[in-house]
């Protein structure tokens, strides 16, 4: 199958500026993947990970540091913000907090338009009109929303409204930034269902960035786990959740806790001190090394590579769980 | 539609809770009343002269006495609202939307725009608003259109400084980001995103910039600076008048207390307005 | 033998707004017993965190009021009682944490400070006790190296390290109740289990009896005895956690429980309709009515009560029967 997303040796650097003295941070340290037309992508991982970044990186909000993305085999990395228009409606993203995304100061229907205008998609403005109700029954809102205002809403019906900016443009790619955390439980199940719905509905193709593993595993044909800005396990979604290799993944699916009471308690026995308060800033070991109940000697010392383990299955670890 | 109005309603009565933004809201309604129907209120023509009654105190005839060129007192102050409340609001307005737009670019493009920008303005904001006003007028001379560019720049700082930090609040939010990605060009982010999202203290900011612009348009009209007479102009009529405050206090006290109120008024409705559209109207 | 510490009374509670009143608690009952962990769950809006508050009496007046109910405290009621007294129960008797730890630090002064004024003023001992004591109470929730934690700003530590400051601050004047409002739903799922842990373990070794409130099912899952779920400011079911989230009576639960994605089974989602009522005007009768794919005619006359469907199970709705035959 096509690769619609092809991303080499993607990094991002932040400097931050504290009383004068600069320091740097690597938000993102060499990822390479590519995305498969059709599929849904998922990259899970928790606060500081970079998975944001990433998913900023390639819809060009961010700008990379190093490295290379391709979409639909063209590179994007360094291209302008002129010679990306083109590109712009064919890639879109759909961002976290349903408060904070939409314009307080536009109506539903600005909001929907603007899309239409600025790509030049459709000028005229009752054809406009038809378009953005099109793509509110799309999302399961009426006519009657039309010229509300974004505080009018609940967060699931803001949130949809946000997807449907995402997709009035018909893009082919949409990055879905935790799109659901913010929302109550039965609500993001609307919401991830809505999201399957249009999917299939529209020939989608998705990047799904989550920390909750059972979001991932609803969503997504595969998978990636990301830490401190590296991925550390990558594999087909039925595979990674049933045989996950590396010592993080294992650990971030014995923390979740399941709401079936007699799975859950059994599984509370996580390490009760914090070992991983201080974070290694030794650049040569392996980055989860402080945390890591599987750690051997090696590991402090030498960077481990992300190695095909089994086929189309990748880990980063020098002792991984076979 | 519906929901402008009902937010206006909303603003409205957490204005109401304030009792002095109510006062001020009502000496602004008095005094907008006052100028616009100046000629029908005043019962004299301002520059009418009657050099008989010269100085008369008030009395039913003259309620606050007359001047010493013979002139009412009562509907010189009357005029004298259409006069200063005009400037004013002029000078303010220009003030706003340049000192916002300066500000705004500032704010949202920053690094060597910013730093060129800003830096002027602290050259303006180093110097006292009234001193700058006086060094504008003196070097124009003292007509009505170099009074209301003198008020105006000398404004237009405070305007730059309040656009800018409220633009750069709204910088950072998610749906600036939102607006790029559906490749909304910089301009139109910042016209049709940031920047009606600033409004609120810029509004304030305005109301309250309005007392400082009537206290500068009669200080300098006090100076003789300001408007010419014989137009009637409170500052103007002040200054006249304090030759013979001791034998004829009406003569300045009257104009002295239009200033005060006026000045007053607009200050309690910019507190009153801050309270009111602050605590986030955009409630959620 | 089980004692019922803290007993929550048909608490009603209304807030006043520019745009009406907010019916936020209707009738609430829930009771915690001594060495129980008790979670309350519910989505947003439902009166979850009001509720934990009002027991502090934490909830500001205007614009909140009282309209009716009781909270008893070993059989005395707090919402009646002198606020000199309240003072000596808050930290003391009953303690509370919230969500974000970090505002309910003071950044100018170090953890030590704090920490050690807490402690001398509750436990009415000098600075140097106060020490010794906060010392214990650190390494008691796992900050092994506490002269360190002790020695630093809020801002120094991570979200983990300053949840579990908070909590060893709580703990360090020995209450009998422990109120945790979603202490866990701003940190990673790795130190939200390290957390949770850690409560776990201050009921089984301390006695404490904890009143958790969380979004999470999950988390209730692990840590809790009891479960209460609240909706739209009704408790709709409580009892035992095995009870209700293995077999839960009332529709809401159920719905909710169905849409959880879980990571170790994958099946069709099926979602709530709708969203959390307004409760400015909230529906008649039952207020889940309108959301509920069982509701009838009496459901949207009538409010369901707490009725108990098996010993320690209840269940507020009129269909409950006919649901689970």
């Amino acid at each position: 199958m096509k690769h619609l997303v092809r991303v080499e040796n993607l990094k991002k650097i932040f400097k931050i500026r504290n009383q004068g003295r600069t320091s740097t941070i690597v938000a993102v340290d060499d990822v390479s993947f590519f995305i498969k037309k059709g599929e849904t992508l998922g990259l899970i991982g928790e606060s500081g990970s970079g998975k944001t970044t990433v998913g900023r990186m390639i819809v060009r909000l961010l700008e990379p540091s190093e490295g290379r993305i391709e979409f639909d085999s063209r590179d994007i990395t360094h291209l302008k913000e002129r010679e990306l228009k083109p590109f712009r409606n064919r890639f879109q993203i759909v961002f976290q907090d349903p408060y904070s995304s939409l314009n307080p100061r536009m109506t539903v229907f600005q909001i929907l338009s603007r899309p239409l205008s600025v790509f030049g998609v459709e000028n005229d403005r009752r054809k406009q009109k038809e378009r953005v109700l099109k793509a509110l029954y799309d999302v399961g809102l009426h006519d009657e929303h039309l010229n509300r205002y974004p505080h009018e809403f609940s967060g699931g019906q803001r949130q949809r409204i946000s997807i449907a900016r995402a997709l009035i443009s018909e893009p082919e790619f949409v990055v879905l930034d935790e799109p659901t955390s913010a929302l109550d439980v039965s609500v993001q199940a609307q919401i991830l269902n809505l999201l399957k719905y249009l999917k299939s509905e529209h020939n989608l193709t998705y990047l799904f960035i989550s920390h909750d593993l059972g979001v991932i595993h609803y969503m997504c044909d595969r998978v990636m786990v990301m830490y401190l800005g590296e991925i550390v396990e990558s594999a087909s979604t039925e595979e990674l959740f049933e045989s996950p290799i590396h010592p993080y993944t294992r650990f971030l699916m014995r923390a979740i806790p399941d709401p079936d009471p007699e799975v859950s308690t059994k599984e509370l026995e996580i390490s009760y001190t914090e070992r991983g308060s201080q974070v290694s800033h030794s650049d040569s070991g392996c980055k989860f090394f402080p945390r890591c109940d599987r750690a051997i000697k090696r590991c402090e010392g030498e960077h481990p590579e992300l190695v095909e383990i089994l086929p189309e299955h990748y880990v980063r670890c020098h002792n991984p769980h076979l | 539609m519906k929901s402008r109005l009902d937010s206006v309603r909303k603003i409205y009565g957490r204005l109401k809770k304030n009792r002095l933004a109510v006062v001020g809201l009502w000496i602004i309604i008095i005094l907008v009343i006052t100028a616009v129907f100046a000629p029908l209120i005043a019962p004299y023509d301002p520059n009418e002269q009657d050099l008989l009654s010269s100085l008369e105190g008030p009395s039913l005839a003259h309620p606050m006495g007359v001047d010493f060129f013979g002139r009412d007192v009562f509907s010189r102050v009357i005029w004298g609202a259409r006069v200063s409340l005009t400037i004013s609001l002029v000078a303010v307005a220009i003030s706003a939307v340049v000192g916002t737009i300066l500000g705004s670019l500032a704010g949202f493009y920053g690094s060597v725009l910013d730093e060129v920008i800003m830096r002027i303005m602290d050259v303006f904001l180093a110097i006292p608003s009234i001193l700058l006003a006086i060094a504008i007028v003196a070097v124009l001379g003292p007509r009505t259109s170099n009074l209301i560019l003198a008020v105006s720049v000398s404004t237009i700082p405070e305007f730059s400084r309040i656009a800018r930090s409220a633009v750069l609040v709204e910088k950072n939010k998610e749906y600036i980001e939102a607006a790029r990605a559906i490749g909304e060009s910089r301009l139109s982010i910042l016209f049709r995103y940031a920047l009606p999202n600033s409004m609120v203290p810029i509004i304030v900011q305005a109301s309250l910039r309005m007392a400082t612009a009537i206290l500068s348009v009669s200080g300098l009209g006090f100076l003789g600076l300001g408007v010419q007479p014989p137009t009637p102009e409170w500052g103007t009529d002040l200054s006249l008048a304090r030759t013979y405050l001791e034998i004829a206090p009406h003569a300045g006290i009257f104009p002295g207390i239009a200033i005060f109120l006026s000045v007053i008024g607009f200050n309690f409705l910019g507190d009153g307005l801050n309270e009111a559209l602050n605590p986030k109207l955009k409630d959620r | 033998m089980r004692e019922k510490i803290l007993e929550i009374n048909h608490l009603q509670i209304r807030f006043d707004t520019e745009d009406g009143v907010v019916k936020a608690l209707e009738d609430v009952n829930l009771e915690l017993y001594s060495g129980e962990i008790l979670g309350l769950v519910g989505e947003t809006g439902c009166g979850k965190s009001v509720t934990s508050q009002s027991v502090l009496r934490l909830l500001p007046t205007p614009p909140t009021r009282i309209t009716n109910g009781s909270i008893l405290f070993h059989g005395k009621n707090l919402l009646e009682m002198p606020e000199e007294k309240m003072n000596d129960i808050r930290g003391g008797k009953i303690a509370m944490i919230f969500q974000e730890p970090m505002t309910s630090l003071n950044p100018v002064f170090t953890i030590g400070e704090q920490l050690e004024d807490v402690i001398a003023l509750h436990r009415k001992v000098d600075r140097k006790e106060a020490n010794v004591i906060a010392v214990k109470s650190l390494v008691d929730v796992g900050l092994d190296d506490a002269e360190v934690i002790l020695s630093k700003y809020p801002h120094e530590l991570s979200g983990g390290q300053r949840q579990r400051v908070m909590i060893a601050m709580a703990l360090s004047c020995q209450p009998e109740v422990l109120i945790a409002d979603e202490p866990t739903t701003a940190l990673d799922v790795s130190i939200q289990a390290q957390i949770l842990s850690i409560i776990k373990h201050l009921k089984q070794d301390h006695g404490m009896a904890v009143l958790l409130v969380t979004h999470n099912l999950g988390v209730v899952a692990q840590v809790c005895d009891r479960v209460a779920v609240m909706y739209a400011g009704y408790v709709v079911e409580k009892g035992d956690k095995f009870d209700v989230l293995k077999t839960p009576l009332h529709p809401y639960p159920r719905g909710l429980l169905e849409s959880i994605p879980r990571s170790r089974k994958v099946r069709e989602l099926r979602s709530i309709p709708g969203s959390v009522p307004n409760l400015i005007n909230p529906p008649e009768g039952c207020r889940f009515h309108p959301r509920c794919p069982f509701s009838t005619g009496v459901c949207d006359r009538e409010v369901p009560v707490l009725e108990e469907a098996a010993p320690g199970h209840f269940v507020a709705c009129h269909h409950w029967r006919r649901l689970n035959p």
